[in-house]
């Protein structure tokens, strides 16, 4: 394939070749389907789905007529044309597929569609198709080896109706599939249903119905990485909104650490990432300076590093104007009300600094530092401060002052234990999850066998094929 | 457009007013599905309305609580909750919901009522509701007329009042013929799917009720019937019943019947039936010739006849094969003697030809001792049911004659053999020597005749439950004597074979505590094995009882108990049990025999065996490995099966040679009748016990094993196989275990070794007419006949290469003869030279030959080179091949036999594929016919009897 690839760069391939070349690729894949079929090693579908991602860009109106016409009975034929405009050819010369059309090839043919559509904008007729025709053949099959590809297939039904705007019908559509998914053990498509129904939630800002259905289900062990990913994003998020900030924290890197870390999931990433600084500022940690200023990411978390920068120094002033400066931009992100909550932050951060830097203060001066209107309310924040345990200090009413305690020594405290443990429990957790992301191949012993070669090598493929980057259609 | 929260319906729930929550509850019920996690927080709420018996929409609070629960996948809580809910809970919605609550309802009535039945003391009481659903889905589906499905959902939940009503309800409506298809249905289920025996024992009463009242009942499933439930006064009524038209077509099915039982029923069952049967013909002025036949078939004598005729008349052994083993395997070594004994047996096992022992006078003087006794018993399994010559042709040999005490104790037991199982004749006269010699065992002669004699009397009077000979064996027992001890013990398993009697248990259990010897403590425990054969589930507690014993030679018992307990049951929780021994057990014996037990259980899903014990085979344990083998054996039988070969093949490359011997022994029994086109390993296998029997450098046990091996791929004239399972009743073939279980002992008693001769099966179609003889006739089969040839016999060179090899060959000259060698078959020249190895060149001869035969069938064929890989499909075809009557027929051959129904003959059952005695209408009975003369006959006319040979004399000589 490399090779042909190269040969077509070279000579400045003409529309045909390319086609061509699309529609080999995507047989390659249905061929890979039907071994799913055969031998119910859902590995084959996975892989066939990956590389449909890098095929959507050739992706034309010849190619899918080519494909509905060879592929497709005349039920299907009729409408999928009709919604890519596409003409029937009734030539014999195009061979028919012979033998039985698998239900699987006739959804990736339907994913396809779907991709053609979406890619071309045409949100209506997608929404059209979805609602009238895919929704009803997904429930008509009954297949585990459709699992994976029902998961896209949600996935872009899903997505119509999110650009449409149109997110509150599809929603019983979700659970009842999801009802459906659970019985029959489709981990993939569940797990699928379940970050596209927390999606809906969050997209029309409903965290309470969210948070309600994140307490009631469980997602299934066994999901592929993105869903996993968006899966944990979306708990952060949720979490973060329910003030539970510490599980949110774990939950976005957990996501970060899960999420591909190629270009094509830029966007989930810089997400992820802006979430987990809101997050860590929340907390009452500082990021560090390199988090912003990673390949790639420094433009679009300039904000964020501006609000970092106004909680460090914990000036309330450069807090507001950085946050009327970011105002819009904040609302698109959706982050705009977990930075408002940051104010508090800022002044426990202007305290801090100012416990740290004095022995002892009076109330007034610290009025005068943190650009606070009275005394009374210094004392407040003060006492809220301490007893949150930001700064260890006393107030003393009477004459108006703070006083810090002497700083201990921290290591005769059990804080060095406490994240000596928490890295431990990462490490482990870390090394369990791999061991069991782990395949074992059958027993060697009878590897003499002589018809086992082939499949031995197909297996090597697969393998070294699933072993190279991770990409997956993130946005 | 949906509602977002639920929340303002859950706040009226908290009303007062009962006309608010309704109306709250009916709004829930409609975004339940959408918002059942919100509602989620508040199903305590919804729960307690529920519980408020007060409140008149409970059932629907109930609803609502099934559906969240059924959302939040608590599917047990959510089937309790639309229960209650009655007739708010809507079955014949059309939901995923309504389904899966279903189903899970199904399944926990099942569940209920099999805890209800098999405890009868048990609390377990079944909701109303619960049985009221279950049944509304029946109902449904008896409308939609998919009464299979019904008659296994009732019989899983132990409901026969539904399967009877069913069946009585059908035979109203339809024909009997299709009544009878159902009954049938129900029949197998009940034998090879419900473990609970009393239960299916119930069911298979009702059964016969239901058949008898037909207007044309079906005798031969009546036949199953009382073979499963080993019911004597059934069988008589069935005959009576039969006898009572003058009908010739019910006399010949009650001859049909009778051979069919013959077959597959106890020792036990036939003896009462002819007892019963025999009263009934002496109260009666003139007895019935009928019943008399009916009698003589239930006596075995004729299936035996019928048998041996066969294996007779179609003996095709390789003597050959035979002979090159004993070159190659030094007599005076008494495991080598043994070794070649056991082949030759199994080899000409039933075949009455016993022309090797004859002609090898001299070998046969060098046995010694015990290897003196398995050589005089190995005539009991050549002679294998030649009932009526089997005591004279062992007249020489019998106590009386002036031979040395192993002759006399081996005699005994070859008497016994000869009539395994068919011991009516015979016993008495073994029984004698039992109490004769009884009271002086410990005695080093009086001993070795004596285990002979138990041996002898433990075979012929099998599964007969006979209590005085019982009693007689025990005093031998109890005389405490090693070597007669063990094999009395073993007697008494053997007598009361399947009875599960709980005293005998008890006597044997207690003394088993009681002696030191330990060989005799391992027969008590294997005897005991032999008592609760296929007693499953009430054979528990004395499983559990050796098990968990600290003496390792009883926990050996436990698992060979529940290997014959659960044989053939493919029991989860026996094959649980196992496993764990298999793994767990200090004791090396037992994990071996523990792993050997599997295969038992598993005999009827043999092919699940190879995957199960695969793990285990690359176990650290040879005792696992060794036990590995053999299960694979036991289970895979006669069957060919290519996985398990693939399991084996590597095991004969082990390091350990007791487990080489396994495997070697093993691979004999699953491939046994098998050739080039059935298994394509079958060569490979054969040569490999060639070459390890000529190799120098092999061990003794492998050795052992290979000749073993030899014997058994090739047995009976390679005219039987090892059948586990009756092909036409579905039954297991008791015979068979029995004979299996025992010759697993071998491994500590190598005149067991002969056991396995109970095990082989006669592969036959022998058509009979009414009076019992057999016409010359043909009968088609639907196939190609290289199928199912014999494999090729080994060609062997003469005598004159065998002393070449022999001498020595320096290195030098080995070279230069390779070179030769090598340069020869550049050349590829035809000619062969005679320095050459004897196997290279039988190899390559046969090579040739068999090169020679695939050229032909592709002349022959176009379709030849698919026949390897796929069978079934192209191994049919449409012009037969004539087959005359009394040939081999091997199983896998069956299904493509047929009848012709315009000839003279054809066979009085409706031909469904089933081997063995195929009782003939005769539409001409008039017209004279040719028949083939049996054995027996024979030898009533005119054949001398065989000379005797003379063992004592070649000793003497010595």
């Amino acid at each position: 394939m490399t090779q042909e690839e190269q040969i077509v760069i070279d000579n400045e391939p003409t529309p045909e070749e390319v086609n061509r070349l699309t529609i080999a690729k995507i047989e390659n894949g249905f061929q890979l389907v039907s071994k799913t079929v055969q031998t119910f090693d859902q590995r084959y579908i996975f892989k066939t789905l990956r590389d449909l991602v890098s095929i959507r860009k050739q992706l034309n109106l010849d190619v899918l007529q080519y494909l509905i016409n060879k592929y497709l009975d005349d039920d299907y034929q009729n409408y999928l044309l009709k919604f890519i405009d596409g003409k029937l050819e009734t030539n014999d010369e195009l061979n028919q597929f012979e033998g039985e059309i698998l239900p699987e090839i006739n959804f990736l043919i339907h994913l396809l569609v779907q991709f053609y559509l979406l890619d071309k904008g045409e949100l209506s007729k997608l929404d059209e198709l979805n609602v009238e025709y895919i929704l009803k053949l997904i429930k008509l099959h009954n297949r585990r080896s459709l699992d994976l590809i029902n998961a896209k297939i949600w996935f872009y039904i899903s997505r119509t109706k999110e650009l449409l705007n149109d997110l509150i019908s599809i929603r019983s559509e979700l659970l009842l599939a999801l009802r459906i998914s659970t019985i029959r053990h489709d981990d993939e498509t569940s797990g699928s249903l379940i970050t596209l129904i927390l999606r809906n939630y969050i997209l029309v800002h409903d965290y309470s119905q969210a948070s309600n259905f994140i307490e009631k289900i469980e997602l299934p062990k066994q999901v592929s990485n993105s869903i996993e990913t968006r899966y944990y994003f979306y708990l952060a998020k949720i979490n973060s909104i329910q003030l539970n900030y510490s599980d949110s924290h774990d939950f976005v890197t957990t996501a970060i650490r899960k999420a591909p870390q190629t270009t094509n999931a830029i966007g989930f990433l810089t997400s992820a990432y802006k979430l987990n600084v809101l997050i860590e500022l929340l907390t009452g940690d500082i990021p560090e300076l390199s988090f912003f200023q990673k390949p790639g990411f420094e433009k679009v978390l300039k904000p964020y590093q501006d609000i970092t920068k106004a909680v460090k120094l914990g000036d309330l002033k450069i807090f507001n104007e950085t946050l009327t400066k970011y105002h819009d931009l904040l609302i698109k992100d959706d982050n705009y009300s977990l930075v408002t909550r940051l104010r508090s932050n800022v002044i426990k951060t202007g305290i801090r600094i100012i416990s740290l830097s004095y022995t002892k203060i009076s109330l007034k001066d610290i009025c005068i530092k943190l650009h606070l209107d009275n005394e009374s309310s210094a004392e407040y924040i003060v006492s809220k401060s301490i007893r949150d345990g930001v700064i260890d200090a006393k107030i003393n009413h009477q004459k108006g002052y703070v006083e810090s305690n002497e700083i201990k020594n921290i290591y005769s405290t059990n804080q060095p234990q406490d994240q000596f443990n928490q890295r431990i429990n990462f490490v482990n957790s870390l090394h369990n999850d791999s061991i069991k992301a782990m395949r074992y191949p059958p027993s060697s012993n009878r590897t003499e066998i002589s018809n086992k070669n082939e499949s031995q090598d197909d297996e090597n493929e697969l393998i070294n094929a699933l072993q190279e980057d991770f990409e997956d259609d993130f946005f | 457009m949906a509602t977002s929260t639920a929340a303002p319906y859950l706040a009226l729930l908290g009303e007062q007013d009962l006309n608010l929550k309704s109306y709250a509850l009916k709004s829930i019920n409609d975004i339940v599905d959408e918002l059942w996690s919100e509602i989620a927080n508040n199903i305590l709420e919804i729960e307690e309305l529920y519980e408020d018996e007060s409140f008149k929409d409970r059932k629907l609070a109930a609803l609502i609580a099934s559906k969240v629960y059924y959302n939040l996948v608590d599917y047990d809580s959510s089937v309790k909750f639309a229960l209650v809910a009655d007739d708010a809970f809507d079955i014949n919605e059309q939901s995923g919901y309504v389904e899966t609550i279903i189903s899970k309802a199904i399944d926990q009535y099942i569940r209920l009522s099999k805890e209800q039945y098999e405890n009868e003391n048990s609390q377990v009481e079944i909701p109303k509701q619960l049985q009221n659903i279950f049944e509304r889905m029946l109902n449904k589906a008896i409308k939609e007329n998919d009464l299979k499905s019904v008659i296994g959902l009732s019989l899983d939940s132990y409901r026969l009042d539904i399967v009877e009503n069913i069946i009585n309800e059908q035979l109203k409506v339809d024909s009997e013929e299709n009544v009878l298809n159902l009954i049938n249905y129900t029949l197998n289920i009940a034998t090879s799917i419900i473990s609970n025996t009393s239960f299916r024992s119930k069911i298979l009463n009702s059964l016969v009720s239901i058949i008898t009242n037909l207007k044309t009942p079906d005798f031969f499933i009546v036949s199953k019937i009382i073979v499963n439930l080993n019911d004597d006064s059934l069988a008589v009524h069935l005959f009576t019943n039969l006898l009572k038209s003058e009908e010739t077509n019910n006399r010949l099915i009650a001859y049909q019947v009778a051979f069919d039982l013959v077959n597959s029923s106890s020792q036990e069952l036939l003896d009462k039936t002819i007892v019963k049967l025999s009263e009934l013909n002496s109260n009666e002025s003139s007895p019935s010739p009928s019943i008399s036949k009916i009698i003589k078939i239930l006596s075995g004598i004729p299936s035996c006849d019928f048998d041996i005729t066969f294996l007779h008349k179609n003996n095709n052994t390789d003597i050959q094969i035979l002979n090159k083993a004993r070159d190659s395997l030094e007599s005076r070594n008494s495991i080598f003697h043994s070794a070649i004994t056991f082949e030759n047996a199994f080899m000409h096992a039933g075949t009455t030809d016993d022309s090797f022992f004859r002609s090898n006078l001299e070998w046969l003087g060098k046995a010694t001792n015990w290897s003196k006794f398995s050589a005089t018993a190995a005539l009991g399994v050549i002679h294998k049911g030649n009932l009526s010559q089997g005591r004279k042709i062992l007249q020489p040999y019998l106590p009386g004659s002036s031979g040395s005490h192993y002759t006399k104790g081996g005699s005994l037991y070859a008497l016994g053999l000869i009539f395994a199982g068919h011991g009516r004749e015979t016993i008495d006269y073994l029984r004698n020597h039992v109490v004769e010699n009884g009271s002086s065992a410990g005695n080093d002669e009086v001993d070795v005749i004596l285990h002979g004699a138990s041996l002898g009397t433990g075979v012929a009077g099998m599964g007969s439950g006979n209590e005085e000979i019982y009693e007689e064996l025990k005093v031998v027992l109890y005389s405490d004597s090693a070597i007669s001890g063990e094999a009395a013990a073993l007697g008494m398993g053997l007598i009361m074979l399947g009875s599960g009697n709980e005293s005998v248990q008890a006597d044997m259990l207690s003394y088993a505590q009681e002696t030191q010897h330990e060989n005799i403590i391992r027969g008590l425990s294997t005897g005991i094995a032999l008592v609760n054969y296929g007693k499953e589930e009430q054979a528990d507690e004395v499983i559990s009882q050796l098990l968990e014993h600290q003496n390792p030679l009883l926990r050996y018992g436990g698992a060979y108990t529940i290997a014959l307990a659960y044989a053939g049951t493919g029991n989860n929780k026996a094959i649980k049990k196992l496993l764990h021994v298999a793994v767990s057990d200090s004791n090396d014996n037992v994990r071996r025999a523990s792993v050997i037990a599997l295969g038992f259980v598993l005999i009827r899903d043999y092919q699940t065996v190879p995957r199960l014990v695969e793990l285990l085979s690359e176990s650290h344990n040879p005792h696992v490995r060794y036990g590995t083998a053999l299960a694979l054996g036991i289970s895979c039988a006669g069957r060919g099966l290519q996985q398990a070969v693939d399991v084996l093949m590597p095991l004969t490359k082990d390091p350990v040679d007791f487990v080489r011997q396994g495997a070697l022994v093993a691979l004999s029994m699953v491939l046994i009748q098998q050739n080039e086109k059935s298994n394509s390993k079958v060569t490979e296998v054969k040569e490999l016990y060639a070459s390890i029997i000529s190799s120098k450098s092999s061990d003794a046990l492998t050795k052992f094993g290979a000749a073993l091996a030899q014997g058994i791929i090739d047995a009976g004239g390679r005219n039987v196989t090892i059948q586990v399972e009756n092909g036409s009743t579905g039954t297991l073939n008791t015979k068979a275990i029995v004979g299996l279980a025992v010759f697993t002992q071998f491994w500590y008693w190598y005149p067991l070794t002969h056991f396995l001769s109970l095990a082989f099966t006669p592969t036959a179609i022998i058509g009979v007419r009414e009076d019992l003889k057999i016409p010359k006739f043909e009968i088609n089969c639907h196939s190609k006949k290289s199928l199912f040839d014999y494999p090729p016999k080994v060609k062997e060179e003469t005598t004159q290469a065998y002393e070449k090899v022999e001498t020595a060959v320096l290195s030098t000259t080995a070279k230069a003869k390779a070179r030769a060698k090598k340069s020869q078959k550049e050349k590829k020249e035809d000619d062969m030279d005679v320095d050459e190895k004897p196997e290279d060149k039988t190899s390559k001869e046969e090579s040739t030959k068999k090169d020679e035969e695939k050229d032909k069938e592709q002349q022959d064929t176009t379709i030849t080179s698919e026949d390897n890989e796929d069978n079934s499909v192209s191994k049919y075809s449409k012009t037969p091949f004539k087959l005359n009557n009394v040939t081999r027929v091997l199983p896998n051959q069956l299904k493509y036999i047929a009848f012709n129904k315009d000839e003279r003959f054809v066979p009085v059952r409706k031909y469904k594929g089933n081997g063995g005695v195929v009782v003939l209408i005769d539409k001409s009975p008039k017209e004279p016919i040719e028949s083939i003369k049996t054995v027996r006959q024979l030898n009533n006319k005119d054949a001398p009897l065989p000379e005797p040979f003379h063992l004592e004399n070649t000793e003497e000589e010595d």
